[in-house]
């Protein structure tokens, strides 16, 4: 009996110890990898300036870090190279080149002794017509809360030809913001201070891709960004969609990136992978290069709100109190900074802003 | 002193004549004489042993001669043959759960003795696990089988209090999955795929009900079940691992019984009887969910909105002709509704019948023959959104293989045919709902024949030395009518290097093929001691496709077709058995070591359903797979259960002359479901006879998983970069469980209550992982997602009860 309770005793003990154990939290922070090479440029037949950001991964942060000396050249089909300048953060730009629609292009990056190559890219010759319109709702934003949102969508025709086409979207918003205007009680009013043009590109995680070869009558649908409704929209508000004809090289490129950005974690989630692209070391044809090199025709249209297409009461932070004192405005009343923030921003009207 | 000694050599006298009186007087004489002109020098005693509760046939039964074991046992229709010297001898049946039967035979001709054994009344404070000789894991002569039977799996704490049989064995050495929730079974390594999965070795291909928590084998209607993860023998093929074998009850000859069960998990049904006495038994067995009506209480919309059914029905029927021809037809039926919310959901049905014949030709001939037809569904779709769609895909497959068993002296011979016909269904995307815009699709898949010839031969070469070998001619065709993509020549496949399809009528498409040499040893040096081997060669022409982290019910079940090539695969394994104190403890350790060749792989970003050119989308490779396996397991006593530990690698490495659709550069990577470190803990205390007390820990490492490892912008987008795959973990998995098993409040009747903790610690165990980015340093920071992640207690009640 003595043993039989012993036995039992040892058995509860075994099953406590290993009940307890075995705590553990997931951190594979100590695991990543730095110092990976990322190029990524794009240049176009339309006004955008040719740019190439090149930077290294870091682990400190996980947005990577600017490389400043770096020569960057792009290499026309006949031969001919173009330096791109310095424009700060990694970023090089050639200002004033448009690419002609059917030559290659490649891009060459110099950094120290290593010298990185694109594939030859050559700018596709066809693109879609987009027709834009918005719709504005009320539905869950950025969590399960239900807001007022503004949806974007296009209907795109593409041209009656066999010539496979490949279509991106980046959508950018350019919305103005008028700061108060101060009158003193006596004497002359200063002049009113120009009014802010704020930047900034919407829903850039919803990537917007379509493959022509799936479209039966060459129309398509698509919904290409959200942004919830804000104050932004008591001044007037524009979108500007650049539709970007592409390669198929980078169509699958972007294709890869957007099923990465689309997984949520679900059990049935395709998993994602390092997305290759198409530039190499010459000598070492195995180091692992970030990025792509693309070339796009491409073609922007718009679109813009004011006020009264707003079917909500919205909130006027800064308008003119009589009294009221300068620091009790907030600061975004009084500087385009402080209501920009990030985003890029500018007191100069683009050209193709509507007059008056 | 010589007095004293007198006296005790008395009384051992004494007491051996009166034990041998005593087992005298079990023996029940018979005599068996043949004509005066067929007088021979040796006579065959032949006959079958069945059950005296179930009246079913036994297998595995010893036979014992003049106080020696033949070496000969039962064969799987219970059948038995023996040729010995003319005269007489003491026969006994004996099989560790049941009561030995003891014969005296004077054979002075060839003789048939058909035995009845009944099952042991254990004595308090002892219980046996093993149901079968407590000495088979030294003796048999196949490496890495396991066996048990229902009783044994009833004991071992189970999710919502349901035993069964996948669980069961994912804490046996050796046997893994991906982790809770996802179907199937990695054994020794192998991709769940890999594993043939048979009832009554009729092929099944969902084995899973509520996302792989459950199989699809309720408990009540299974008998046993066999595993063989080492040598499979040559009577089985199709898969490149291993192959598993679950016996289904059969009804009751004489009495009709009734069993019903109300858990909190599921509801269950069972009758079983005589339809004609005698003649002709059925069984019918139903189980369906009850955790549809908790969902309901649940606060949380998105899973009080949820839905999660499943069912499934058994239905036997049984006919005996004679004593020696037997007729079952069997149909199990399973189906599974699982939806989230208003995002997403699946179902799944499967059916497989089949019909089968026993006929014992001549008293050492039997011939089994057995026909199946199966039919697999499966679907997922998206009930809401712009455009609710649904994708349905299937497979349905016809079955036959015929089997004769010769016993020639010591050596059984099994010979026969089987073939496999599958038909893949067509995959379609339609629309969900009247309003959805989606316009439908419909991609076909391919069809294929396998069949395959085989021999098996197991001989008991000496009292030491035992035999298993076998030859399988495996031969598989893709089957038209159907179109072939043609791709350009020296160019990887792509959909963008299709050049032509091709069509082709009824009329083979490609052939594949080759012999699959199998065997196994034992050698049994010193009693309780034995050494084994094995080695087995594999075709695979039937595998699943997932891009998911782990398998699911929805996988893609493809055929190989012009690209897709079959896999195959060798596989070796050692071991030493050793048992001690007269067989109360089994020790074993094994080691096993396999390749396989065409084992596949997904490319980075496939995109699998409703590919009309699936293999642009695959890569193959070379998969190895080696491990050491330890078993300590104590068969009687107080205690009882089993403590194993598996040391376990899985590895596979892709190839092909384009280095952009190497994985990982062409390197070994490990597979989603290596987990070097395994260790299972099962104890039962039985407290008397009905109740006991179970606990099951089980302990393994973390799988491999893909993560990013820095973060880089694109045109102002944050884009991940991830590392080679799966070359993290998440972290170890550990789950302790508990159940108390006792009788039911009605001492007249057979009732049982069983309640259990499952996850008993409530761990989080993690079964993947996912990335969201952190505020301050925009760094994806890794989650993990847990399948359960709370204790879940149920309980269950069982009446049964005969009229």
């Amino acid at each position: 009996m003595i043993k039989s309770k012993s036995k039992v005793s040892l058995w509860i003990v075994c099953t406590c110890i290993l009940a307890f154990g075995c705590i553990e939290r997931l951190d594979f922070r100590r695991e990543y990898i730095e110092g990976q090479l990322v190029i990524y440029g794009l240049i176009t037949d339309g006004e955008e300036t040719p740019n190439v950001t090149v930077s290294r991964t870091r682990t400190s942060s996980f947005l990577p870090e600017g490389i400043h000396d770096a020569i960057v050249n792009l290499i026309q089909e006949d031969g001919t190279k173009r330096l791109f300048e310095y424009a700060g953060i990694g970023k090089y730009e050639l200002p004033g080149f448009k690419a002609e629609l059917g030559k290659g292009y490649k891009l060459e990056v110099k950094i120290g002794e290593q010298t990185y190559e694109s594939q030859i890219e050559t700018m596709p010759t066809i693109s879609g017509n987009d027709e834009l319109r918005y719709e504005i709702g009320i539905e869950p934003y950025d969590g399960p809360i239900e807001r007022p949102v503004l949806t974007t969508y296009t209907k795109t025709t593409l041209p009656q030809t066999d010539e496979p086409i490949y279509l991106r979207w980046k959508v950018m918003e350019t919305s103005l913001w008028g700061l108060v205007w101060i009158i003193p009680e006596s004497g002359l009013p200063p002049p009113q201070p120009p009014p802010c043009f704020i930047y900034d590109e919407v829903d850039p995680n919803r990537l917007k891709l379509y493959d022509g070869a799936f479209s039966n009558n060459r129309s398509t649908e698509l919904i290409l960004g959200k942004r919830r409704v804000d104050n932004t929209f008591i001044w007037p508000y524009y979108q500007s969609v650049t539709q970007l004809s592409i390669n198929q090289g980078a169509y699958e490129y972007w294709q890869q990136l957007k099923i990465m950005l689309d997984n949520q974690g679900s059990l049935f989630d395709i998993p994602s992978a390092t997305v290759k692209g198409n530039i190499y070391n010459t000598e070492n044809p195995d180091e692992k290069v970030l990025g792509y090199f693309e070339v796009a025709k491409t073609k922007t249209t718009r679109f813009y709100t004011l006020y009264s297409d707003m079917p909500f009461y919205l909130n006027r932070p800064c308008d003119y109190i009589r009294g009221k004192r300068e620091d009790e405005y907030l600061p975004e009343c009084i500087r385009c900074e402080a209501r920009a923030g990030s985003r890029r921003w500018t007191s100069d009207r683009p050209s193709w802003w509507f007059s008056d | 002193m010589s007095s004293i000694l007198q006296t005790l050599i008395f009384i051992g006298i004494a007491i051996f004549i009166q034990s041998n009186v005593l087992a005298q007087s079990d023996f029940q004489e018979v005599r068996f004489q043949a004509n005066q002109d067929e007088k021979r020098s040796t006579y065959i005693l032949t006959g079958t042993v069945k059950s005296l509760e179930s009246n079913e046939t036994l297998s595995g039964i010893s036979i014992h001669i003049d106080g020696f074991f033949s070496g000969i046992n039962t064969d799987n229709n219970g059948l038995y043959l023996i040729e010995l010297d003319s005269g007489i001898h003491r026969v006994v049946f004996r099989q560790i759960s049941k009561k030995p039967v003891f014969y005296t035979v004077a054979l002075f001709g060839n003789g048939v003795i058909d035995v009845i054994m009944d099952n042991k009344d254990f004595e308090l404070e002892m219980f046996t696990v093993l149901s079968e000789e407590k000495d088979r894991n030294v003796r048999e002569p196949i490496t890495g089988v396991t066996k048990m039977n229902i009783e044994e799996i009833k004991l071992i704490p189970a999710f919502l209090g349901e035993p069964d049989v996948i669980n069961t064995l994912q804490l046996m050495p050796g046997i893994t999955s991906v982790g809770e929730g996802s179907s199937g079974l990695n054994v020794r390594g192998g991709q769940a795929d890999q594993n043939l999965l048979m009832m009554n070795e009729a092929i099944v291909l969902s084995n899973s009900h509520a996302l792989g928590f459950l199989s699809s084998f309720n408990s009540d209607a299974v008998q046993n079940f066999s595993l063989f993860k080492g040598a499979v023998p040559s009577y089985f093929g199709g898969r490149s691992a291993s192959a598993l074998n679950i016996e289904m009850k059969k009804g009751d000859f004489e009495n009709w019984s009734y069993q019903g069960s109300l858990g909190t998990a599921t509801s269950k049904i069972m009758v079983e009887g005589p339809i004609l006495p005698e003649k002709t038994s059925m069984i019918a067995a139903a189980r369906r969910s009850n955790v549809n009506g908790f969902l309901n209480f649940v606060k949380e919309p998105d899973v009080k909105n949820s839905r999660f059914n499943f069912h499934d029905i058994y239905v036997g029927l049984n006919h005996k002709f004679s004593d020696k021809h037997f007729l079952d037809l069997n149909l199990l039926q399973t189906g599974d509704d699982f939806q989230l919310s208003d995002q997403f959901g699946f179902k799944w049905k499967n059916l497989v019948t089949y019909l089968a014949s026993r006929n014992l030709i001549f008293d050492n001939f039997s011939l089994v023959s057995l026909f199946a037809y199966g039919n697999f569904n499966n679907s997922f779709y998206e009930p809401s959104g712009i455009d609710p769609a649904i994708i349905n895909n299937g497979l349905t497959y016809q079955q036959a293989k015929v089997s004769g068993f010769l016993t020639v002296g010591e050596m059984e011979i099994i010979a026969g045919v089987e073939a496999v016909n599958y038909q893949s269904k067509p995959e379609t995307l339609s629309p969900y709902t009247r309003d959805s815009g989606v316009i439908p699709e419909q991609v076909n898949k391919p069809k294929g024949l396998e069949w395959a010839p085989f021999v098996a031969l197991e001989w008991n070469l000496t009292d030491q030395l035992a035999f298993s070998g076998g030859l399988r001619y495996s031969n598989y065709m893709q089957l038209g009518p159907d179109s072939v993509n043609q791709y350009l020549e020296n160019q990887p496949l792509s959909p963008f290097t299709i050049t032509e399809r091709i069509f082709y009528g009824n009329q083979p498409i490609v052939k594949y093929g080759g012999f699959e040499p199998r065997f196994s040893f034992s050698w049994n040096f010193k009693e309780e001691h034995s050494i084994k081997g094995g080695y087995s060669s594999m075709y695979q022409y039937l595998q699943t496709i997932s891009n998911t982290t782990g398998p699911s019910p929805i996988d893609l079940w493809q055929l190989s077709t012009d690209y897709i090539l079959p896999q195959r695969s060798h596989n070796f394994s050692l071991g030493y058995f050793r048992n001690l104190k007269d067989n109360e403890w089994s020790t074993s350790i094994e080691g096993y070591f396999r390749n396989s060749e065409n084992q596949i792989d997904y490319k980075d970003f496939a995109d699998l359903f409703l590919n009309p050119h699936i293999e642009t989308e695959l890569v193959q490779g070379i998969g190895k797979a080696y491990g050491v396996e330890l078993l300590i397991q104590r068969n009687s006593g107080t205690i009882t259960g089993w403590l194993a530990y598996t040391y376990s690698r899985s590895w596979i490495r892709t190839h092909s002359p384009y280095d952009d659709l190497l994985i990982n550069g062409g390197q070994w990577y490990p597979t989603n479901y290596d987990k070097p470190h395994i260790v299972s803990l099962v104890s039962s205390i039985h407290i008397n006879k009905g109740r006991s007390f179970n606990v099951s820990s089980n302990f393994a490492s973390g799988r491999p998983v893909t993560s990013p490892t820095v973060g880089y912008l694109v045109d102002g987008i944050l884009i991940p970069d991830y590392g080679d795959r799966n070359s993290f973990r998440i972290p170890n998995y550990f789950r302790v469980d508990l159940s108390y098993l006792t009788n039911g409040f009605f001492r007249e009747l057979d009732d049982r209550i069983n309640i259990s903790f499952y996850n008993l610690l409530g761990r989080r165990n993690a079964y993947s992982v996912f990335f969201q980015r952190e505020q301050d340093t925009s760094r994806l920071i890794p989650y993990r997602v847990s399948i359960l992640g709370a204790v879940f207690p149920s309980f269950t009640y069982t009446i049964k009860f005969a009229p």
